[in-house]
């Protein structure tokens, strides 16, 4: 009873409560916050209407978006024992994007004749898309990490050159998007800001619905290998004397990790940095419980996407800055103190 | 003997290819005309559309694409002196991103003059050049510390850039095109706007030559030869930091020509017997290999032109990002 009260289990759904009605709240079209609380109960007037119809599907896009990225960093930070692994700065969120993109090139190519043109996004059963995203995913996985593989010491990869060819790998890809997207559909501006910076502009349920699959595919997995990941952050000398070599929990991890940032990634876009950051500062609040870390990065990681995805919208009204645009700048600076850290340690 | 042949022999073929690339490039276009017709209506203004087309768009066009990539070679290199980092690019310590940065900010706040442009370029980057080498200072300018800390220094400046132009409505199309860098549509107005400050920073650099040779040198080699290395160095990177904010204020932030234009001609130019070249030479070879392979990423954005939308810069980052790659496998150490 005790535990069930204690502060990480009422403060942080409540302040994702409290966020998500916030981000309700905000918008060209004012509202009030009784205006917030009818919608939810289903309230027949206009702002009723947007927000139940608009926003509240966008925050729900926005909190799944946020545990993907969240619980993928939280998992390639153990696995590849890597304090700077994130999706977006290992370009793997850049591969996803690619590989939608690529698809969605195809299909406009071969439907073009039937007018299919006209439907803004969806040249592809929206369905398909995060199987895409994944297969797009780990090919960049595999190129990183064969970039990164130190070739003196066997299987080992050294986490600085992982990062560096990460970043170096993702601007490739995203210049490779930018070709794609700017000369296929010159006009569509939405699709460059989507693959490219990441935005939940115009993302509602029926966006959601695709991924919830993999949500619980993910959950599940790491359900299962949630053990295996405890070992994996004691150092390899440990675990090795504990008789376990978890090669192929490594392995499953990645691809837990790989499953939920690509559907994520099919859903918002690539938006940086939320994986990086999320697991650190729950490292901050819960430095001796894992499994406390990995609830506290499920709520951070929703909450800083639904809040950055708010102020994007606040900013200037009525333009939208895309989420992604938040998270760098939020991200960037938090990523050089990171690397600095990482200096003194080493 | 051997160094010289192979360096004349890499002169050969740069000033040839330099030549044969600008020659292609300004026959290019809807307007076809054979080299000599070109040569012509360069010697002289006939009042023809192609002549048009020749005089007032495809030189101007060239001439920027040579000017940059010749100023970012040489800022590449220079940054790669000063921090004793073979690796080291005006893209990578996030110095363009910050000029990006500062060129954004007046461009949408103000109606600037020329100048101002490029002053507001330079503050951006020697803003970004002195948080970059702030942020790595601790590991004594280590490569893989210096590219992560201009990295996260680039990436920072890139999405204020974005929420700058984002915020007064640029759209997002032109941002994400001058954010990736390129020549369409560049004329005298810009080159008139990039030359003065080309110019001075490779003359500068060019005066500097014999220091950047000693600063080459260890640290307490150089200062017992008597050169105040630190201020040296300070005023190096100063340079490199104009350079670069020249070129990211006429062709926006390209990147790797300044990474890979000093690799090239190290490459050609180092032989088994292991003279090396002299300085001044370096720096012109430098400079020219920076133009022809800018030059050559613009031929190629055009050459795809008819069916892809990449221009120059896109072209570079796959090449030089790739080039990049290859080449940190084995030069970078990692923490430790």
């Amino acid at each position: 009873m005790i535990r069930l009260l204690s502060p990480y289990v009422v403060i942080w759904p409540g302040l994702l409560v409290l966020t998500c009605l916030v981000s309700l709240k905000t918008g060209v079209t004012g509202a009030s916050w009784a205006d917030v609380l009818n919608s939810l109960s289903g309230d027949p007037s206009e702002q009723g209407h947007i927000i139940a119809t608009y926003r509240l599907p966008r925050v729900i896009a926005g909190v799944i978006v946020g545990i993907h990225f969240a619980l993928a960093g939280i998992i390639m930070q153990v696995v590849l024992r890597n304090p700077l692994a994130d999706p977006t700065i290992f370009g793997i969120s850049s591969g996803a994007s690619l590989a939608v993109v690529c698809a969605m090139s195809v299909s406009i190519a071969l439907f073009q004749a039937d007018g299919a043109l006209s439907v803004s996004t969806d040249y592809l059963p929206l369905i398909w898309i995060p199987y895409i995203a994944f297969a797009g995913a780990v090919c960049a996985t595999v190129l990183v990490l064969l970039l990164a593989l130190d070739r003196r010491t066997g299987l080992s990869f050294s986490p600085g050159k992982m990062v560096l060819s990460g970043i170096i790998l993702g601007a490739m890809l995203n210049a490779l998007v930018m070709v794609l997207v700017l000369s296929l559909s010159e006009a569509r501006t939405e699709l460059a800001i989507l693959w490219l910076s990441g935005t939940l502009y115009a993302r509602g349920l029926s966006h959601v619905w695709p991924i919830i699959p993999w949500t619980l595919a993910g959950l599940a997995g790491l359900l299962v290998l949630g053990g295996a990941l405890n070992l994996l952050r004691c150092d390899p000398q440990t675990a090795q004397s504990l008789g376990v070599s978890l090669k192929w929990e490594r392995l499953g991890l990645i691809l837990v990790a790989l499953l939920l940032a690509a559907s994520a990634v099919s859903v918002s876009g690539p938006i940086g940095f939320v994986g990086l950051l999320v697991p650190h500062f729950a490292r901050l609040f819960v430095p001796h419980s894992f499994s406390r870390q990995i609830w506290v990065a499920v709520y951070a990681g929703a909450i800083l996407v639904v809040a950055s995805d708010t102020a994007g919208r606040m900013i200037a009204v009525p333009i939208e800055v895309p989420v992604g645009v938040i998270t760098g700048l939020i991200g960037a600076p938090a990523f050089a103190f990171l690397i600095r850290r990482q200096t003194k340690v080493s | 003997m051997q160094t010289e042949k192979s360096s004349l022999l890499f002169e050969c073929v740069l000033g040839a290819s330099l030549l044969g690339l600008a020659l292609v490039h300004l026959q290019l276009g809807p307007s076809e005309t054979t080299p000599l017709e070109t040569l012509a209506y360069l010697w002289q203004d006939n009042g023809s559309n192609v002549s048009f087309a020749i005089r007032e768009l495809r030189l101007p066009r060239i001439l920027c694409a040579i000017t940059v990539g010749a100023s970012l070679a040489l800022s590449g290199f220079l940054i790669q002196v000063v921090t004793r980092n073979p690796l080291g690019d005006p893209g990578l310590t996030g110095v363009s991103a910050g000029a990006t940065f500062g060129v954004a900010v007046i461009i949408t706040y103000a109606d600037p003059a020329a100048w101002l442009i490029i002053s507001a370029g330079i503050a951006g980057g020697g803003l970004a050049a002195s948080l970059t080498l702030l942020l790595a200072r601790a590991s004594g300018l280590q490569h893989i510390h210096l590219l992560l800390a201009g990295l996260s220094v680039a990436i920072f400046f890139m999405a204020a850039t974005s929420m700058v132009m984002v915020v007064e409505r640029a759209s997002m199309q032109s941002l994400y095109f001058w954010m990736i860098g390129g020549f369409a549509n560049k004329e005298w107005v810009e080159f008139n706007l990039l030359w003065p400050v080309a110019l001075s920073g490779c003359l500068a650099s060019f005066l500097m030559a014999p220091i950047l040779g000693l600063l080459q040198l260890d640290d307490a080699v150089s200062t017992g030869l008597g050169l105040q290395s630190g201020l040296w160095r300070l005023t190096a990177a100063a340079v490199s930091v104009v350079l670069a904010a020249g070129s990211v204020a006429v062709a926006g932030p390209i990147g790797f020509i300044g990474f890979v234009a000093p690799h090239i001609v190290r490459k050609c130019c180092r032989s088994s017997s292991g003279n090396p070249v002299p300085i001044g030479k370096l720096l012109i070879l430098i400079a020219l290999t920076g133009g022809t392979l800018t030059l050559a990423a613009d031929l190629v954005s055009i050459t795809l032109g008819s069916f892809l939308h990449a221009p120059a810069g896109i072209v570079v980052v796959l090449v030089g990002g790739a080039c990049f790659l290859a080449l940190s496998r084995d030069s970078v150490r990692d923490f430790s």
